[in-house]
């Protein structure tokens, strides 16, 4: 679909939601207003002002209110019965200690066991099926399968995976509701994905690992993306400490940061990364969207080095510590914290490989059409492969890419291209 | 600039409240295209009221106070959407009268994308598409930086193209 068209139809469709002008919403307000102004000289006025609000927020307020006691009340019960010892602060951690070696044993874990919820009931009528690639288990490629009912969002989701080598699909598991619909990062042997409960990991056994969001400064962590560590793992990143998931979803290691600074990055370096400051970052997707200054923290040191001024990306470099997106190209960050420029193809979104060393070339990145796209080395530019798909999400696995396309499965790898029909 | 209003001193009650009574009926169609919801939309506008009351000693000058009710009425949406969005709570799509069966399906498709969209994104879109705002006119309505709200489209509109065309390609392995 092109933009016009789907501009088009989004202008259309807003349109719908414009209300005519409402005597009552006026009405509303001034009732509102009338009740907070005969309270402002009561004592206890500002306190409890949203006592006035409307229905829900009065009833809420007061659910709050009940549910903060019930919770201090219970709190120390539930913590010790579901959690084990509360979670301690990981300043004693080591900080030299390496994340897969010591995580199990020595971290916070903020795992908690949940049962699946089930989707909502869904008016009768056919249910469709969509495929979202997910990411390597092993040997295996999983696939997250998206019912939907008429009138239902999500009827469920499940995990369906294949070996490409045998070609026979199967049904891992069901996904807890609501589904786990934001971003998706696998280390190849594990998956990681954005639930709105938390941080799903899926493991190398299919098994599902449900990491509790840092709280902080914001709802959003994890939404900035969940990098992969050198090594495995993933970084939650826009965190004020550096909070470091297992692969194998078994816990989050939270080392502290410089204060003041939130993770941004990893590099190939896995005792170093790059840090912003928190005010660069302070708004939801600031990372995302908004330039920001690099910093290159050491782990081991707490050395800190501002490296760039305006960066809006960082990369994993096969070469260097990482790539950054700087004013007018990008740069290749060394080891002693020098940047110097660096060519780079243009890369969109998520097409190129964890290392940086290969890349999907997409003609048309805004095309739902079938297209020939290309997989790429990126030290030479050559097309390692060629093949006619209609381009999605890419998910690598070392230089491995693999995507849906219509009913396929693809799987690129060096010249090789492997197809597997869905279910 | 709202018309016939002027800041004399920092809080006067009087004028605030006026303020407020003014806009509210453009509060609700803003609150109505964030919210894709016009009955959800009065309550927002309601509660934004009584922040803005609360918080009536921080307006400084009649020439921000429409953008600085605007930018309550945005953050009330906002937290609404993530309560929904944890809740997987979704607006009423009201049938259209008019729409045939093939525009209400479609409808309904682009509602399903948005709705999957973080609140953020939807939060955008609906100034975007919904009061027809342009960028910078966003980022003033919002407090975000021009390429933030640059960013949150690009990403919106590209992850509305790909569930669509993911319920097209799932359509058609049905039929």
């Amino acid at each position: 679909m092109k933009d016009l068209e789907l501009e088009s139809r989004l202008q259309d469709y807003y349109a719908t939601f414009t209300p005519a002008d409402s005597g009552r919403v006026v009405a509303g307000v001034d009732r509102v207003v009338a009740k907070a102004r005969a309270r402002s000289g009561s004592r206890f006025g500002p306190r409890f002002g949203a006592l006035a609000g409307p229905r829900w927020l009065r009833n809420a307020t007061a659910i709050g209110l009940v549910a903060v006691v019930a919770v201090a009340v219970a709190a120390p019960f539930w913590l010790h019965s579901t959690t084990g010892p509360a979670p301690t602060s990981s300043a004693s951690a080591s900080p030299t200690s390496s994340l897969s070696s010591s995580m199990p044993s020595s971290t916070p874990s903020a795992l908690v066991k949940r049962t699946p919820a089930s989707g909502p009931t869904c008016p009768p009528g056919p249910v469709t099926t969509s495929y979202d690639a997910a990411g390597w288990l092993g040997t295996r490629f999983v696939v997250v399968a998206d019912h939907q009912g008429p009138g239902c969002i999500d009827l469920h989701q499940e995990l369906i995976s294949v070996d490409p080598a045998v070609g026979q699909w199967r049904t891992d598991s069901k996904l807890p509701y609501p589904g786990a619909t934001f971003v998706d990062s696998t280390d190849g042997s594990s998956i990681a994905m954005n639930n709105f409960d938390g941080i799903l990991i899926i493991d190398a056994a299919g098994k599902q690992h449900l990491i509790v969001r840092p709280t902080g400064t914001g709802e959003d962590f994890g939404f900035y993306g969940l990098p992969v560590l050198p090594g495995g793992g993933y970084l939650v990143t826009g965190g004020d400490k550096l909070y470091r998931i297992a692969s194998d979803g078994s816990g989050m290691k939270a080392d502290p940061l410089p204060s003041g600074y939130v993770a941004v990055a990893p590099t190939s370096d896995p005792n170093r990364f790059i840090l912003t400051p928190a005010e660069d970052a302070n708004v939801a997707y600031g990372l995302v969207g908004t330039d920001f200054r690099a910093y290159l923290w050491d782990l081991r040191t707490g050395n800190l080095k501002l490296v760039a001024s305006s960066v809006s990306t960082v990369d994993r470099s096969p070469d260097s510590l990482a790539y950054l997106s700087v004013s007018g190209g990008w740069a290749s960050l060394a080891a002693d914290g020098s940047t110097k420029p660096v060519t780079r193809p243009a890369f969109y979104g998520g097409w190129n490989s964890p290392d940086g060393s290969r890349y999907i070339y997409v003609p048309d990145p805004s095309s739902t059409a079938v297209q020939t796209v290309e997989l790429r080395e990126t030290s030479t530019n050559r097309a390692l492969a060629s093949i006619q798909v209609v381009i999605g999400a890419v998910v690598w696995k070392g230089n491995v890419a693999t995507l849906i396309s219509g009913s396929e499965l693809v799987i690129l790898d060096g010249s090789t291209v492997t197809r597997v029909p869905l279910p | 600039m709202v018309d016939g209003i002027t800041m004399t001193r920092r809080g006067n009650d009087d004028e605030v409240a006026g303020l407020l009574l003014a806009r509210a009926a453009e509060a609700h169609r803003l609150a109505a295209w964030v919210l894709r919801d016009p009955v959800g939309a009065e309550d927002a506008v309601q509660e934004a009221a009584l922040i803005a009351w609360n918080r009536r000693a921080s307006l400084r000058n009649a020439e921000s106070a429409e953008g600085w009710f605007n930018r309550i009425v945005v953050n009330v949406c906002r937290d609404e959407l993530r309560r929904r969005a944890r809740k997987r709570d979704l607006p009423a799509f009201e049938p259209i009268a008019d729409s045939g069966s093939d525009r209400l399906a479609q409808r309904d498709e682009l509602g399903r994308a948005i709705a999957r969209l973080m609140p953020d994104q939807q939060v955008v879109l609906g100034l975007r598409f919904g009061r027809d705002l342009t960028v910078p006119q966003i980022a003033a309505e919002t407090g975000l930086p021009e390429g933030t709200v640059k960013s949150r489209l690009h990403h919106s509109l590209e992850q509305l193209r790909a569930a669509l065309a993911a319920e097209h390609r799932a359509e058609e392995q049905t039929r």
